[in-house]
């Protein structure tokens, strides 16, 4: 079927997802004038690194095989739609997007989004790799949602003070 | 200063009061009347009727989720449809979902309406969505009771679709 979201790209997009979200934390840790999201945004720059060298091992296992489902291309244009909100599919400045925000709140705001973003495409994508890869996958959902937790205590943290 | 986890904690519980035992299921009908109530509004307020139309259509599924949730609710009133509140860390998590939502359907208010774009209103409905979506995921794969996870697994399947329809419409007003 024509258009429709190979595996491989669907781990190429979670490699983007990783990529830019590492990019993101390590700019606000360096150059955010928000110093109390300096220590998380170094921890979570540090995870979503390592959760982009497992997808680019997964990458390269991933067998070339066709996907079976009961309603066709309904997965992949499921995947699609959820590559095509997530705002870390498309490039991005990190300094410029670091630099946009108006307060702490935002940028928590922002991470709480992507964070979510990344729960949500991770479930969709462990249907199409190997089971043995399964482990990795739900490891790295198991730390996005530690992730989503952590902002939100960071969240109540910045709106009290 | 950082509050301490302990203190989060209490301000989350008492921020969301509705989340144990058969709360799950009181969140999805929660869920399901706030989509009942945006499709509502979008669907009266735009003005491309194509676009109306997939808002209508996802309005209807929305009302059948709501009866759906609403009959089994009702008919499990004593035993509960049960996510086991000794697993914490699911337990946290599901609160983080609700709590964070970004879609907010007291802030879709006339005047709102008035401004708001076709685009704007699509993706509106993407987030609403995926809030859904993730909140369904967890609920299928914890909830205890059978009827619970074929309900939650059903109506996670159908939220991907209207995932897809909006993500379609959106795709097709961009390209024109």
């Amino acid at each position: 079927m024509a258009n429709l979201f190979k595996a491989s790209e669907v781990v190429r997009t979670a490699i983007l997802i990783e990529e830019n979200g590492y990019k993101f934390y390590k700019t606000v840790a360096n150059e955010s004038r928000f110093y109390e999201l300096k220590e998380p945004a170094l921890f979570l720059s540090s995870e979503e690194k390592t959760h982009l060298e497992t997808f680019k091992k997964i990458l390269d296992n991933l067998p070339e095989y066709e996907m079976t489902e009961a309603y066709p291309g309904e997965y992949q244009l499921y995947l699609k739609a959820l590559a095509d909100d997530n705002v870390f599919t498309t490039p991005k400045d990190p300094l410029k997007l670091t630099q946009s925000f108006k307060n702490a709140k935002e940028v928590i705001d922002f991470g709480i989004d992507i964070e979510k973003g990344s729960i949500i495409f991770y479930e969709g994508l462990k249907e199409m790799v190997l089971k043995n890869e399964l482990t990795a996958i739900e490891e790295i959902i198991k730390q996005e949602k530690n992730h989503l937790l952590k902002l939100l205590q960071i969240k109540y943290g910045v709106s009290s003070s | 200063m950082l509050m301490s986890p302990n203190r989060v904690k209490r301000k989350i519980d008492n921020m969301i009061k509705y989340l144990s035992d058969d709360e799950a299921l009181k969140v999805a009908i929660n869920l399901e009347k706030d989509g009942i109530d945006f499709y509502t509004k979008v669907a009266s307020s735009t003005v491309d009727f194509k676009t109306r139309d997939v808002f209508l259509g996802l309005l209807e599924d929305e009302k059948e989720h709501y009866k759906l949730f609403k009959d089994l609710h009702d008919s499990l009133k004593d035993s509960f449809l049960r996510i086991p509140d000794v697993d914490e860390e699911v337990s946290d998590y599901l609160r983080a979902l609700v709590s964070t939502r970004i879609f907010d359907i007291e802030k879709i208010t006339k005047s709102f309406l008035k401004k708001l774009s076709v685009i704007n209103a699509i993706l509106i409905g993407i987030q609403a969505e995926k809030e859904s979506i993730l909140f369904y995921t967890e609920a299928a794969k914890n909830s205890e009771n059978p009827k619970g996870r074929k309900a939650f697994t059903t109506i996670l399947r159908e939220e991907k679709k209207h995932l897809i329809r909006l993500n379609q419409r959106l795709r097709y007003l961009k390209r024109s």
